[in-house]
């Protein structure tokens, strides 16, 4: 299956929380890890492509960076480039195709580049974003979009 | 030519030895690439596990930057 697995669903991926770091929410976050994982495993198997546009990269990247510095962050962006089938770069025409999209649905930037990269890509958008989630499906009911906390990936 | 039954054996068992290496070889150069790749992934796992030292929560993260809510 396609996916468009969000930067925040990578970043649950390579994030194995442990108890002395999450605590009382140490529950919460293994759920997220355990079912984000699963998917990126079926990504590196092949049972999944990864399609991602690069902004993606950049987020997941930056984001791992604050958490556990620089090399660790490179590594994780390195590893993600690497798995996914194809990524979408901001080239003029894409961001001009990102642009007709955000035009009729008003998200903010880069939630409209990983709308587009599902649109373009006929893949199926893998979030744990409420908001960016409600506004997909408001927008594109269309498109097959889960949520990951309320995910079966048995389903995926 | 003639050779001895010792010389045969000698040089039987070196090419056996040949053969096993070789065999190594392939069977290691042909090792699955998922197989490393998801070995690398625990690795990585592991790591990031052993340098968070704050709980983090990658939604609300890459909310806060989608809508620029850092400060720069």
């Amino acid at each position: 299956m396609k996916l468009t697995i969000d930067s925040d669903v990578l970043a649950y991926a390579f994030i194995e929380p442990t108890k002395e770091v999450y605590k009382d929410d140490f529950e919460m976050f293994k759920a997220l890890h355990n079912k984000a994982d699963y998917l990126y495993k079926g990504v590196i198997s092949g049972v999944h492509d990864l399609i991602i546009p690069s902004t993606v990269l950049l987020e997941v990247a930056i984001v791992m960076s604050r958490a556990v510095g620089e090399e660790i962050a490179t590594r994780v962006y390195e590893k993600v480039k690497r798995q996914a089938t194809e990524i979408l770069y901001l080239t003029e025409k894409f961001t001009t195709y990102c642009m007709e999209k955000g035009i009729t649905t008003h998200l903010s930037g880069f939630d409209t580049v990983v709308l587009a990269c599902v649109v373009h890509a006929n893949s199926t958008l893998i979030t744990n974003d409420q908001s960016f989630y409600r506004n997909v499906k408001k927008h594109h009911p269309e498109i097959r979009a889960y949520l990951l906390r309320e995910l079966d990936v048995t389903e995926i | 030519m003639s050779l001895n039954v010792d010389e045969i054996e000698k040089r039987l068992v070196g090419l056996d030895d040949e053969i096993h290496r070789l065999l190594h070889y392939i069977y290691k150069s042909k090792e699955p690439e998922v197989e490393v790749e998801l070995r690398d992934y625990e690795d990585l796992k592991k790591s990031i596990a052993r340098n968070l030292k704050e709980p983090l929560d990658p939604s609300t993260e890459i909310r806060k930057m989608r809508d620029r809510r850092y400060s720069v």
